[in-house]
């Protein structure tokens, strides 16, 4: 952290007092479920839950389902993107690289004791679901209240 | 280089025909490559459908416009854990000018990626020029 004594001048002062700000900020581990770890080129995901299973939507532009390694470890959903070496012919260059390429490697930690039950995944227009049904233990209990 | 990205939605005011979208968009990113006759635009816009993709050429600007469909009912009766996506639709333009053949610019979409081709005009394709013998 930067110290307010050697550089006191005001505006240096709100600076690093903004930057400070900034490095104290969680990074993407120490945030809450479902981060787990997080590797190079980010996989933008979404996750939802319903009373039977969790829903994790990721977006893979470009990736086909045989580049696509999904397992589950204990709790954990690993999605795990082995791209394809670039297309690029020898005759071609690139004048602008924006989009993610190589290899990544994201992991979801399930809040939930035991593995899911089941696991299905469907890819359409670049997005990726992965439906993991609950352990009968982790679903609502549902307690009636009979009249005495 | 003779591609140029528009940098912001702030496009020239000189074309009323293709209005920037009013509704919140997001950029997709883009490789564009060079090849011997061509420029080819690659944009990841998951999400998205063919028909729903809207590719534009006009003035030496070429417009990409892709709208991404609102979550299915069945979804609104889950409950959201973590959101880093939202179903956003997509916007970008680029500055090209002369350097393409303008009707003969192709595209398609597949696994949420869109690949544009754009033809180079004529003056800019390579030419061979032969020696003639006196």
């Amino acid at each position: 952290m930067y110290s307010e004594l050697v550089y006191p001048h005001p505006f240096s002062r709100e600076l690093f007092r903004r930057l400070n700000q900034f490095l104290a900020m969680p990074t993407i581990n120490e945030t809450e479920w479902p981060f787990g770890s997080l590797s190079s080129g980010e996989l933008a995901t979404n996750v939802r839950e319903d009373e039977d299973a969790f829903y994790v939507e990721m977006e893979v532009p470009g990736i086909k389902p045989e580049e696509i390694d999904l397992s589950i470890i204990g709790t954990e959903l690993q999605v795990k993107i082995t791209r394809s070496p670039a297309k690029e012919s020898k005759n071609g260059r690139y004048l602008r690289r924006e989009r993610v390429f190589g290899n990544t490697v994201r992991t979801i930690t399930l809040p939930i004791d035991s593995a899911p039950k089941e696991m299905d995944a469907t890819i359409d227009s670049g997005i990726l679901c992965v439906r993991l049904r609950k352990p009968e233990e982790a679903k609502v209990q549902k307690i009636t209240v009979n009249p005495k | 280089m003779s591609l140029v990205e528009t940098k912001n939605v702030a496009v020239p005011q000189t074309n009323q025909e293709l209005p920037v979208p009013e509704k919140s968009f997001r950029f997709p990113p883009v490789d564009i490559s060079e090849y011997e006759n061509e420029y080819v635009i690659e944009a990841d816009m998951p999400g998205t459908k063919k028909e729903n993709i809207d590719i534009q050429f006009h003035q030496g600007e070429l417009r990409i416009r892709g709208l991404v469909d609102t979550p299915e009912e069945k979804n609104k009766k889950c409950i959201d854990r973590y959101r880093q996506f939202e179903p956003t639709d997509y916007y970008r333009a680029f500055r090209i000018g002369e350097s393409v053949n303008a009707t003969e610019i192709s595209a398609q979409y597949a696994d949420g990626v869109l690949t544009v081709h754009l033809p180079k005009a004529e003056m800019l394709k390579p030419r061979k020029i032969e020696i003639n013998q006196k």
